[in-house]
């Protein structure tokens, strides 16, 4: 096959967003607590995470100045799927369902053999030691051997 | 109970991407030319003699294939214009590109079409239509897009720069 010559490009992007009220609440408590925190709709009673503003089900608002809304969710759950092929970090890219949450929360997981990986794999957040109020502040979420 | 913390939060995120391309041979062809002469050249449809800046391969009025490079002229003249006062990303670099500058359409000598570039002036809102444009390559040529660097500016047309125009 005949070879053309290339061309090499490059873009540098930084930018930088307001992530808005409801997840400035959501990632200050994973940096302050180290809690994961889920919104409960009044509607529905489903609860959603990462917390959000609205109820995804039924369009539902849900304040975020509410407390009671808010649900502190257990750092653990259970792997559902994951991507095969790892991040240049390590980490797999997971869909984890955390107990009492109706929807599954978009992670990593890693720190562990990829042969372990399975459905249904109990998992516990690894929390990073400096906080600073991003998703990364866990680090990814671990197999564990359940208690 | 309420939570009436105010701290707002922000992302920041960067992103760094870099890829290749395959030019194609047209294109291997012109920027080939351009590093050996440091001359622009186009290619010319044998039917109906239309000269293409930037090369194609294939003329769009005939659908015939061009095998004819055609040397260019060194200026142009620009047909279309436009100052932009927003920040934009400059492609050549990623890093924002200082306002005001301008961009224009510009038809160099011997070429039927227009290439899109920046033009350099010292006073953008003095760029008119029909104004002559020196190309303006970097010293030393890699053969790739970059090596056209701008257009430099000239001013309305006299008798002498309109000499090479075909
Ligand atoms: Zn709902
Ligand atoms: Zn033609």
């Amino acid at each position: 096959m005949k070879k053309y010559q290339q061309l090499r490009a490059s873009v540098h992007l930084p930018f930088s967003f307001a992530v808005g009220a409801t997840a400035s609440r959501f990632y200050r408590a994973l940096r302050d607590e180290k809690t994961i925190y889920g919104t409960r709709c009044d509607n529905c009673q489903r609860v959603s995470v990462p917390a959000r503003s609205f109820c995804s089900h039924c369009c539902k608002t849900i304040d975020h100045h509410q407390t009671g809304q808010w649900i502190a969710l257990p750092e653990y759950g259970t792997l559902i799927g994951w991507c095969e092929t790892p991040n240049k970090d390590g980490f797999f890219t997971a869909l984890i369902q955390l107990e009492g949450a109706d929807n599954l929360l978009l992670h990593r997981v890693g720190q562990c053999d990829a042969v372990l990986l399975h459905k249904g794999l109990h998992l516990r957040a690894a929390w990073k030691a400096s906080a600073a109020g991003t998703i990364t502040d866990i680090v990814c979420f671990k197999p564990e051997r359940r208690a | 109970m309420q939570e009436n913390n105010s701290e707002y939060l922000f992302s920041s995120i960067t992103m760094d991407l870099s890829w290749n391309t395959d030019v194609g041979e047209t294109m291997a062809g012109f920027f080939q030319r351009l590093k050996a002469e440091r001359r622009l050249y186009g290619t010319r449809c044998s039917n109906c003699l239309r000269v293409y800046l930037p090369p194609r391969p294939v003329c769009g009025n005939c659908w015939q294939q061009m095998n004819d490079w055609v040397e260019l002229g060194e200026q142009g003249t620009i047909v279309g214009k436009t100052v932009c006062y927003y920040e934009i990303l400059d492609s050549m670099t990623g890093k924002p590109r200082t306002t005001p500058f301008v961009l224009g359409l510009i038809q160099i000598d011997g070429a039927d079409t227009t290439l899109n570039h920046f033009v350099e002036t010292p006073d953008p809102d003095h760029v008119s239509i029909g104004d002559r444009v020196e190309t303006v390559l970097r010293d030393t040529l890699q053969g790739n897009v970059g090596d056209i660097v701008h257009f430099q500016w000239l001013g309305p047309p006299t008798t002498s720069s309109q000499g090479s125009k075909k």
